[in-house]
């Protein structure tokens, strides 16, 4: 549906440069909702503008549907791209209403007037829009303005459409709102959707598959679970939440998986290690560290409990085991305090082996 | 290519002018098409110790009217922004009314009170007071004078700094123990310096090239300023023949100083444009209360809007209505007649010159608008090649005088002779109005493109919109209104100015601005009244059409 080849984009401003693609390749299937995730600055947003033709790559190629619009520096202008686009900012056109900001992409397609109505029509009423089709796009709420930039975006039929950060401009609960719509919205149409946002939480629940940015280069693939608790690059396990890392010495491969010692001693994980250093990173998930009594835990580490914060929902530990301080987390269905002595035990597949 | 014809209209606006002045400050008969180059016209220029006062003149004049209008506009807005003076919403009004006021007529206004020999403030205190109370014509006269008349500019600059600054930076300045004054001086100027240096360093570009209240006041009494020295030689020389060579040799140093001007400006605007003060976060900014001194306060601005507006303003109507100039008395409340006001009705030079003025307002007004809205087009949102080049041609105009404009004006169609016959016509008006008028076109036009996110551009093109679709579709109906203040900005303007008209004055090109000029030269004093009020009807109605229009759009924007 969507490859993407080495592409390759420096910004230039008198003697300074900025390179903000570094060589990024990805390769979107058929009706994928895809993500590109990573902090800002990382060029997401731009690889998703060159996808749109909205940038200008100094290099690389970028085919959809078989088609390529961009090879070397040779373009095919944005409109003659069969992609929707949804901004940041809504791109809303004040001048219009409600539904000739919608039927735009349409005129522009010469399409007849009749089927034009009838597809602004159900592109509203797919929306939620139907009743404000004559209102001024400026008389709307935000979330009212983010779902006529959906429908212009969908009234094309275009085959892929792209979102760069649709929702950050929204509250908390809309925000969460739009993710279920949208999400489902892009599986009923069956449309393929490059998704380009900074909010892991945003990525890891609507997507197919997420592509994590730094600083040009695309540094993990794969689909959320896997990323998040297989995650080969200590970037991305901190990206996609916390943490706890610990230098490990490789010691040997068992059946299961390979064998480390770290400062909590021996560690069995079911993963291979990378390479043949003897050196690794382990990285374990606050959520992961199992806290309880000595009679339930009877083969646990003996630990102290640091602190605790109670936030409802959950409670965040910090425990001592050894030297080692590491963060864990728990629900309430017991409750320890500050300085009491507990077991924790950490399950061999909740081991994650790090590749840097 | 569009690069390249905005490139050459630009180069025909701007390059042409310039390069005709730099060659004929060279020439030894000072005509760009003349044979023989030479530096006696710099000499000549420079030489004399008449320069030096010239110079100090300027610089005196600029200075001074400078610091008039930067402080007075900084007190008026702080008074009127910040503290709760009765009245506010009035006041305001009539601080801003001056704008609809060409600066010429507040200059005949005055001229009229203050004469020495007969203005009305004088001789009412005649009685009480041994000798003159007043005298416009005077270097401090001019100063006032030209500082008030850009009250108005200043304080659109300042106010709104004011305005927005969040009060709960003076607030926290007050917790940690700062008193009043230390507050002000501490926390309120820094904050605002750039605003303040901003319309400090334009109303100075301004002062140096304005030539209306100095030609009006300082001439009569042999004050010049660089301006007002230039229409001399051009017109009134002594030897009786245009110095032409002499007068573009003292224009080179006044370039050369207003283009460094113009330069530390946009760096300054460059700059402050990176430090957006104003937030999205609703605020009521922190009023000071005067108490017992609101009504003292009341007084003063009173005062102010007394002398700045209504006394010039009425000594004109008064004058307008009366068959010969005197004082406004019992008796002669019965000499009041229209007289004057229909005979300008009956006039052909009258009836002829607002054609003109009119035809060269619409069609200056429109061509810049058009021209300065692709200028910044194409620096603001295009990234076509050579946009910094057009960015910088188009700024250059801001540093020449109207009289110089006049006299480049004059070099460039006396070359081009029957390729271009507008010499003497009022097309040669337009065109001293197009380059005059350009930067700020395109700077007006700049500010309304840079209000227009990029995305809305971007989404017409996504929506499958070819850039010339979404240039028609979106863009352009979306600045439309704002261009439409540009527009109304150039053609009041045009209506008002003065010198490049005179300058270029010929046998039928009198726009009503050279009129009026001629008549009160010509000592006529109630029919240049006369005429005056009738400017003013003009530009204020413009101004007032485009406050409905404005309106009105921005009602349908909203419904």
């Amino acid at each position: 549906m969507l490859e993407v080849n080495d592409l390759q984009l420096t910004y230039r401003l008198g003697s300074l440069s900025h390179h903000a693609l570094k060589g990024v390749s990805l390769s979107v299937g058929r009706g994928e909702f895809f993500t590109l995730l990573g902090p800002s600055g990382c060029g997401k947003t731009t690889c998703l503008r060159s996808i749109a033709g909205l940038e200008n790559p100094d290099t690389g190629r970028i085919a959809i549907q078989g088609a390529t619009v961009f090879k070397d520096g040779a373009s095919v202008p944005t409109e003659k791209r069969d992609i929707a686009m949804v901004f940041q900012s809504y791109a809303v056109w004040p001048h219009m209403t409600v539904a000739q900001n919608v039927a735009f992409p349409l005129e522009m397609a010469r399409v007849g007037r009749a089927e034009r109505d009838e597809r602004v029509r159900k592109a509203l009423a797919m929306v939620g829009l139907e009743p404000y089709a004559d209102r001024s796009a400026t008389m709307l709420s935000g979330g009212q303005q983010q779902r006529v930039a959906l429908a212009r975006a969908l009234v094309k039929n275009a085959k892929l459409i792209l979102l760069d950060e649709p929702l950050s401009n929204l509250d908390a609960k809309l925000r969460d709102q739009m993710r279920v719509e949208l999400r489902e919205l892009q599986q009923r149409i069956d449309t393929t959707a490059i998704y380009v946002t900074h909010d892991q939480d945003e990525a890891m629940s609507m997507s197919d598959r997420v592509a994590l940015m730094r600083a040009g280069e695309l540094i993990e693939l794969g689909n959320p679970a896997d990323l998040y608790l297989r995650p080969r690059h200590r970037f991305t396990a901190e990206f996609l939440g916390q943490a706890t890392f610990l230098p490990a010495r490789f010691e040997r491969d068992e059946e299961r998986g390979a064998v480390f010692s770290t400062t909590l001693g021996t560690v069995v994980t079911t993963q291979r290690r990378y390479g043949e250093a003897s050196a690794h990173t382990l990285a374990v998930r606050p959520e992961h560290v199992h806290i309880g009594t000595a009679d339930e835990l009877p083969d646990g580490l003996d630990a102290t409990i640091v602190s605790r914060l109670f936030s409802g929902r959950m409670l965040e530990y910090v425990v001592r085991i050894g030297e080692t301080v590491l963060p864990a987390h728990a629900t309430s269905r017991l409750l320890f305090s500050a300085g009491d002595r507990v077991k924790v035990s950490i399950a061999a597949e909740n081991w994650i082996v790090l590749e840097d | 290519m569009p690069t390249l014809a905005l490139g050459a209209i630009l180069a025909y606006l701007v390059v042409a002018p310039l390069a005709a002045l730099i060659i004929s400050s060279l020439r030894p008969t000072g005509f760009p098409l003349d044979d023989g180059w030479t530096l006696g016209n710099y000499a000549k220029a420079y030489g004399n110790v008449e320069f030096l006062s010239l110079l100090s003149n300027t610089v005196v004049f600029a200075v001074g009217a400078t610091a008039v209008a930067v402080s007075t506009a900084l007190l008026l807005a702080w008074v009127l922004e910040r503290t709760d003076v009765p009245g506010r919403v009035l006041f305001r009004i009539m601080v801003l009314i001056p704008i609809a006021i060409p600066p010429l007529l507040l200059a005949l206004g005055w001229a009229l009170l203050g004469n020495p020999r007969n203005g009305l403030i004088n001789q009412m205190l005649r009685p009480f007071i041994d000798g003159p109370l007043l005298n416009p014509y005077t270097m401090t006269g001019m100063i006032l004078i030209q500082g008030l008349s850009l009250v108005p500019t200043a304080f659109l600059i300042i106010a709104p700094t004011l305005r927005n600054l969040d009060p709960s930076l003076e607030e926290a300045a007050r917790t940690c123990g700062a008193g009043f004054l230390k507050t002000v001086t501490r926390t309120v100027l820094p904050m605002i310096a750039p605003a303040l240096a901003t319309a400090g360093i334009i109303i100075l570009i301004a002062c140096f090239v304005l030539f209306d209240i100095p030609g009006a006041l300082g001439m009569p009494s042999r004050i010049y300023v660089l301006s007002t020295r230039v229409f001399y030689l051009m017109n009134n020389s002594p030897t009786g023949a245009p110095l032409y060579g002499e007068v573009s040799a003292l224009a080179m140093l006044f370039l050369v100083m207003l283009l460094a001007m113009g330069w530390a400006y946009r760096r300054m605007t460059a700059q402050s444009r990176r430090f957006v003060t104003v937030t999205g976060k609703a605020f009521r900014p922190r009023m000071y209360r005067l108490g017992p001194w609101k009504w003292a306060v009341a007084g003063l601005l009173g005062l102010y809007v007394l002398v700045a507006l209504l006394l010039p303003l009425g000594v004109l109507a008064w004058m307008s209505l009366l068959p010969y100039p005197t004082a406004p008395t019992m008796d002669s409340l019965s000499l009041l007649t229209l007289e004057n006001h229909a005979g300008l009705f009956e006039s052909d030079a009258f009836v002829g010159s607002v054609g003109n003025s009119l035809t060269v307002a619409v069609v200056a007004a429109t061509l810049v608008t058009i021209i300065g809205g692709l200028v910044s087009w194409m620096v603001v949102r295009s990234r076509l090649p050579g946009r910094a080049v057009i960015d910088n041609l188009a700024f250059i105009p801001l540093a020449i005088p109207g009289v110089m404009i006049g006299v480049a004006l004059i070099y460039v169609y006396l070359a081009l002779g029957s390729a271009v016959p507008i010499y003497g016509t009022i097309w040669i008006i337009v065109a001293g109005y197009l380059t005059q008028y350009l930067p700020y076109g395109a700077r007006l036009a700049g500010n309304v493109m840079l209000q227009v996110h990029n995305e809305l551009e971007e989404a017409g093109r996504t929506s499958g919109g070819s850039p010339a679709k979404v240039m028609l579709r979106i863009t352009l109906p979306i600045v439309l209104p704002a261009l439409l203040g540009v527009w109304v900005w150039v053609a009041s303007h045009s209506l008002r100015e003065l010198s490049t008209a005179l300058m270029l004055q010929g046998y039928d090109n009198s726009v009503v601005t050279t009129l009026l000029w001629d008549a009160w030269a010509g000592g006529d004093v109630t029919r240049s009244a006369a005429i005056g009020i009738w400017l003013i009807v003009g530009t204020s109605s413009l101004l007032l059409l485009w406050q409905l229009v404005s309106r009105l759009t921005t009602r349908t924007a909203t419904n």
